[in-house]
């Protein structure tokens, strides 16, 4: 039978057994590990090798004790010459096995975080509303690294001990059977009372884990809103709960250090004991002559090389637990699908004018789409529908709540929309490939995001264009005079979420960055919401230039913004109360004749000498 | 990094370790006890060995008893006495050191949340995270697995040296060379550490950073599509943290190694010298042993000595962020050292050569002065850029002036202490925040009156109870960024937020900009009965806004360039004209 065949039958054999089973989340991690076969490979041997060398030092300072009891110099020189040469060979490997194998996890750690940020990025939109950045980065850091542990530094070292104690025990019991059947015993229980204790260690840890997230996302978003926080006077009330998710941690963690102290008085207490056996059974094997004083220093000195394996093998059972717990929230993670994954695969074969599409402007089309938040118990969009043929501008207007946001997020996808309701040159949007689509819309969202980066960087993130068009896009938006008075122009670096500009100059900035791209399809969010009415005059006209021949969908609160659109839709209360002409509506359409007297009185006060 | 010593970061922490100081004392005691325990067991081996065992071989009859004898000393002091004091060793340490930790970690954010909001323009949230978590955790290691049993293992090391000292004096000097040679090793090893572990905390800090900013800017990363520049930006990042793991991973490889050889080769230094001096007849079989355990032991601590750094200096490292936070300036404080208090009633406002930037060479704000008198309306409008929600961050103290003075209620805003102050002068924002909590919790967050009767008027008022019943009512859970709010909605819930907070002072700094003009013009009724017998500064791109406020200045480039009524300034022919007239244009479209 080839190894193909039989390799899934003994893998099912092996996952057969409850313990392996409960290793397999950490799969994530050890599949990049056992990757790097041949930096594995060789620190696992060396590990091995080192763990035989050590093995040498006792029956070497055993026979030298036997060879000075026998007034034998020589023999001591000798013996005491070997000890040394086992402890220069033993240091070589163990540097070579720490080298490979601990190095090897931190590429595999590497590995697995880069597939798990790629994938993170890819997760819809609504699931980052649930976990906020800073869990996001207590996983990704903490998480991580408990998974990491189970790698190269448990099998440094678990091999380590796995050779010495055995061997060492072996060699025990040739020379002092009743000792070493004793010491086997107490390390019998040792591993039983360990294993036992598992259980407990691993809900600890989680707990632990579960706590220092909720302390991680609390930071973040107190951090996050700084200005608000000291503005609403809520230092101390964010404190407050601060401390109490600290007190919380610490509870739990004092819960944990507990079933840790178990462990280590089960580890100290069987050392000790053997300790006791070796004075007790060694000692009388020594009176009747059955073995020499050489073998008791042995068997002490073999303890000796015998405890440091023996307790990191300890730190490993111990950190298992929390590895698995870790494991289970990364697996969590992986395992959600990302925004993306829903039926992408129905969309015919891409005919040859393909190429030319992606350049041209898209047809929309949008049938009878309801759609309710998640977390509302009404709709929020009711039986919409409209058409909007290549190269013309929708405006969509309507009070506060009427679901003009919510439209956004579903003709964009961020938020998923119902099968048969949205279609962008008559396929459905859920058949599109969404990096097709993105790859030709230029978008501008309402609350406009800006990276700690260079202006110029942000201008380009996300598009194709050269350097040169950066510029004339900061013009087009209105903002290039203010950034090129910023110290390094458009070199400036912004802080975090652009909190050094305006509301109203991230706008622009944002709008730039939505109009380098030259992408025929565009869809803006009340991009100039923050934008004094001077300078949204302004960045209209250029506006107006740039959407000619583009396909463009243009939300605003004010009826103002979308008068450059070719058509406009009017909503209220997630439904669509009025499509056309600012003219048409203005007949045909009360709700829209109302708000627009309402605006129309509002400026004509402006207006007025 | 700064010049702070090993010294001067212990020194902080000392300042978090005092008040459980107890808790670590009774640490130290078992500690102590659990050190004279391990001091018996080699004691007890070699009394066997020279005792009864030797008897034994020499012929002589009738010592197993007293072999038993010692292994009953042995069982019950050092393995079962041992043990405990083992235990409740691990379990005191946790119970101290935790609560030192919670303290640190609660005083940490509290602090972070004080710094100067110019601070938290620099860093990313992902850093200062990283040091609420992971670098506090760094501390939590040293207290409760690291310092104490540092401290022991160099009194250890002594101990022990002088034990083989006096029970086989022939041997001490191999003791003293693995001391002498163990510490040179760390030495040498200390600073290289110290700076690859730097490293690794920093590019590691960088990456979450980044990570935790493509997670906020999750909508616009997708919506650009952007998803893989983003992962190679982050998997960029990655690479350079685990680079600089690879450098440390070679450094401790090296420390172990030598440390472990140099240890064991001194132990075959003491077993030749000893062998011999057995072999010669000058030192007793039980001696040499009784010496080798005790080396043993002291391998351990010196072996850990080194495993300790690991924890020490990675500890150092999170000492110093920890410490640039608690050094960083903080924001405005409250007065020292006492604070005046402010008059009842309205309050007047005024700004006196106010100046200020947010970088020295760039300034946003420069010699403002503006009086508003209690109980009327400021308007303040102006080009985007030309330092409007600067000025009105100034009062309720997000930043003070460089140069000049803001007053309230006719006292020196620096006077007044920060909570009142920021009860009486309340400010609805351009961004409305909402955080984690209920709907009521969001409401109620700035209220001294908490009666619903009052909250169901403001709600009413603001035409907001159909959208809160849509939510399920206000126990209903808002999440962090609250999302399930459209913007418009979050501002008319940051202004029932303000209305029910009933200030003195309201500061709406584009409070209305994301409203359209029907829902606005619904508030109109409600607006007026917010603003009545209130002082209330308001920024507004629209001009209707305020066009009926009793005093409106053109603020530009940091200046205040005209002031007046409305009706003055429109006949002026100034820059207030000249809004009025685009706005004119912008009507007739």
């Amino acid at each position: 039978m080839s190894c193909r065949a039989t390799a899934p039958i003994i893998r099912r054999l092996l996952f057969r057994l409850a313990p392996f089973r409960a290793l397999i989340p950490l799969a994530p991690i050890w599949r990049p590990f056992a990757a790097r076969r041949r930096a594995v490979g060789c620190g696992a041997t060396a590990a091995l090798a080192a763990g035989a060398a050590l093995l040498v030092l006792p029956i070497a300072a055993g026979r030298a004790l036997d060879a000075a009891k026998a007034r034998d110099p020589d023999g001591v020189t000798r013996w005491v010459a070997v000890f040394a040469a086992a402890v220069l060979v033993e240091a070589a490997l163990r540097f070579t096995a720490r080298w490979l194998l601990v190095g090897a996890s931190r590429n595999a750690e590497a590995a697995l975080k880069d597939r798990l940020q790629a994938h993170l990025l890819r997760l819809p939109v609504p699931w980052f509303d649930r976990h906020p950045p800073g869990e996001i980065v207590s996983r990704l850091t903490q998480d991580v690294e408990a998974m990491r542990f189970t790698t190269g530094p448990a099998l440094l070292y678990g091999l380590q001990a796995l050779t010495v104690v055995p061997l060492g025990l072996l060699v025990v019991l040739q020379t002092a059977p009743a000792l070493g059947a004793v010491a086997l015993l107490l390390f019998a229980g040792l591993s039983v009372y360990l294993l036992r204790l598992a259980p407990a260690l691993r809900r600890e840890s989680t707990a632990v884990q579960a706590a220092l997230g909720e302390v991680g996302a609390r930071a973040g978003e107190a951090f996050a809103a700084i200005r608000f926080v000291q503005a609403a006077h809520r230092v101390d009330a964010e404190t407050r709960a601060m401390a109490s998710a600290a007190e919380e941690l610490r509870a739990r963690s004092v819960e944990l250090a507990r079933v840790q102290a178990r462990t280590d008085l089960g580890i100290h207490a069987t050392t000790e004991a053997v300790l006791f056996a070796g004075l007790c059974l060694g000692g009388l094997a020594v009176a009747e002559r059955t073995a020499s004083p050489g073998d008791l220093l042995g068997f002490y000195a073999l303890l000796g090389v015998q405890l440091a394996p023996l307790l990191a093998l300890g730190f490993v059972l111990g950190g298992l637990p929390r590895a698995l717990g870790a494991a289970v929230r990364i697996e969590e993670i992986l395992t959600t699908p990302p925004a993306d994954a829903a039926g992408n695969g129905d969309r015919p074969t891409p005919d040859p004018s393909e190429q030319d599409r992606a350049l041209s402007p898209p047809s929309v089309e949008v049938r009878n789409l309801t759609f309710r938040h998640p977390g509302r118990e009404t709709p929020t969009l009711r039986n919409v529908s409209f058409v909007l043929a290549p190269g013309e501008t929708l405006g969509i207007c309507g009070p506060v709540g009427s679901g003009k946001s919510a439209l956004i997020d579903l003709l964009l996808r961020l938020e998923e929309p119902p099968p048969g309701t949205v279609y962008i040159d008559g396929f459905d949007i859920r058949s599109v490939a969404p990096a097709a689509l993105r790859a030709r819309t230029a978008v501008a969202l309402q609350e406009p995001f800006l990276f700690r980066d260079s202006i110029a960087a942000n201008v380009a993130f996300g598009n194709a264009c050269g350097d040169g068009a950066l510029h004339p896009a900061l013009r087009a938006a209105g903002i290039a005079r203010e950034v090129d008075a910023l110290p390094g122009g458009m070199g400036a670096r912004i802080g975090e979420r652009g909190l050094t500009l305006s509301g109203g100059q991230r706008q622009r900035v944002a709008l730039a960055r939505t109009l380098a791209g030259a992408k025929p399809f565009v869809v803006l969010d009340d991009p100039l919401s923050a934008v004094d009415v001077a300078k949204e005059g302004e960045v209209l006209d250029a506006l107006r230039q740039h959407l000619r021949g583009r396909t463009a969908i243009l939300t605003a609160h004010r009826l103002s913004t979308v008068r450059i659109a070719d058509r406009i839709l009017y909503l209220e209360h997630g439904e669509v109360v009025g499509v056309g002409t600012h003219a048409q509506l203005l007949a045909d359409c009360p709700a829209y004749a109302a708000a627009y007297r309402h605006q129309h009185e509002a400026q004509a006060l402006e207006g007025e000498p | 990094m700064t010049g702070r010593t090993d010294r001067a970061r212990l020194a902080l922490l000392w300042g978090w370790v005092r008040p459980h100081r107890q808790g670590f004392l009774v640490a130290t005691l078992l500690l102590a006890l659990s050190f004279a325990v391990e001091l018996l067991g080699p004691w007890l081996v070699r009394t066997a060995v020279d005792g009864p065992i030797a008897d034994a071989l020499a012929g002589n009859e009738g010592s197993p008893t007293t072999l038993l004898g010692l292994g009953g000393i042995y069982l019950v002091v050092v393995v079962s006495g041992g043990s405990a004091l083992g235990y409740a060793f691990a379990r005191t340490t946790a119970q101290a050191g935790k609560a030192v930790i919670r303290d640190l970690r609660t005083a940490l954010t509290a602090r972070l949340l004080t710094l100067d909001a110019r601070w938290h323009d620099r860093e990313s949230s992902g850093r200062s995270i990283t040091r609420v978590t992971a670098d506090v955790d760094n501390l939590d290691q040293l207290l409760t697995t690291g310092a104490l049993h540092a401290a022991f293992d160099l009194a250890k090391l002594a101990g022990f040296a002088i034990a083989i000292g006096v029970f086989a004096p022939a041997l001490v000097g191999f003791a003293l060379v693995a001391c002498a040679v163990a510490a040179t090793i760390s030495l040498l090893f200390r600073s290289t550490a110290r700076t690859a572990y730097a490293a690794v905390r920093q590019d590691l800090a960088q990456q979450n950073g980044l990570v935790a900013e493509a997670a906020a800017g999750i909508r616009t990363v997708r919506a650009l599509g952007a998803e893989s520049t983003l992962a190679a930006r982050c998997a960029t990042a990655n690479r350079r943290t685990r680079d600089a793991w690879h450098r440390t991973i070679r450094r401790y490889a090296t420390f172990f190694a030598t440390i472990d050889a140099s240890l064991r080769l001194s132990q075959a230094g003491m077993l030749w010298i000893g062998g011999l001096a057995v072999a010669r007849g000058d030192v007793t079989t039980g001696a040499l042993v009784q010496a080798w355990l005790y080396f043993q032991k002291l391998v351990g601590p010196i072996r850990d000595l080194g495993e300790r750094y690991n924890v020490l200096q990675s500890a150092l490292a999170s000492a110093e962020r920890i410490a640039e936070v608690f050094a960083a300036q903080p924001a405005p404080t409250n007065p020292v050292p006492a604070a005046t208090t402010l008059p009842p009633g309205p309050l007047a406002l005024e700004f006196r050569g106010v100046c200020f930037g947010y970088t020295p060479d760039q300034p946003v704000l420069s010699g403002v002065d503006l009086m508003v008198e209690a109980g009327t309306t400021c308007a303040v409008v102006g080009p985007t850029g030309a330092g409007k929600t600067t000025l009105l961050a100034l009062l309720s103290r997000i930043h003070d002036p460089d140069r000049g003075e803001v007053f309230v209620g006719g006292r020196a805003v620096t006077t007044v202490e920060l909570g009142t102050l920021r009860r009486r002068v309340v400010v609805v924002p351009q961004e409305p925040v909402l955080f984690r909590g209920t709907l009521r919790d969001n409401l109620l967050a700035q209220a001294d009156d908490r009666s619903s009767d009052r909250v169901a008027r403001v709600l009413d008022e603001l035409g907001l109870t159909a959208l809160i019943d849509a939510c399920g009512g206000l126990d209903a859970g808002v999440d962090g960024t609250g999302s399930q709010f459209s913007r418009g909605e979050r501002q008319l819930l940051a202004l029932a937020r303000a209305a029910i907070a009933a200030p003195d002072v309201l500061v709406l700094d584009e409070a209305t900009a994301s409203l359209d003009s029907a829902t606005e013009s619904r508030l109109d009724r409600a607006l007026a009965s917010l603003c009545a017998g209130r002082t209330v500064m308001v920024v507004a791109h629209r001009l209707a806004t305020v066009r009926h406020a009793d005093q409106i200045v053109v603020l530009d480039g940091g200046e205040i360039v005209e002031r007046g009524r409305h009706a003055e300034l429109a006949a002026r022919g100034g820059r207030y004209a000249a809004m009025l007239r685009a706005a004119r244009g912008e009507n007739r479209a």
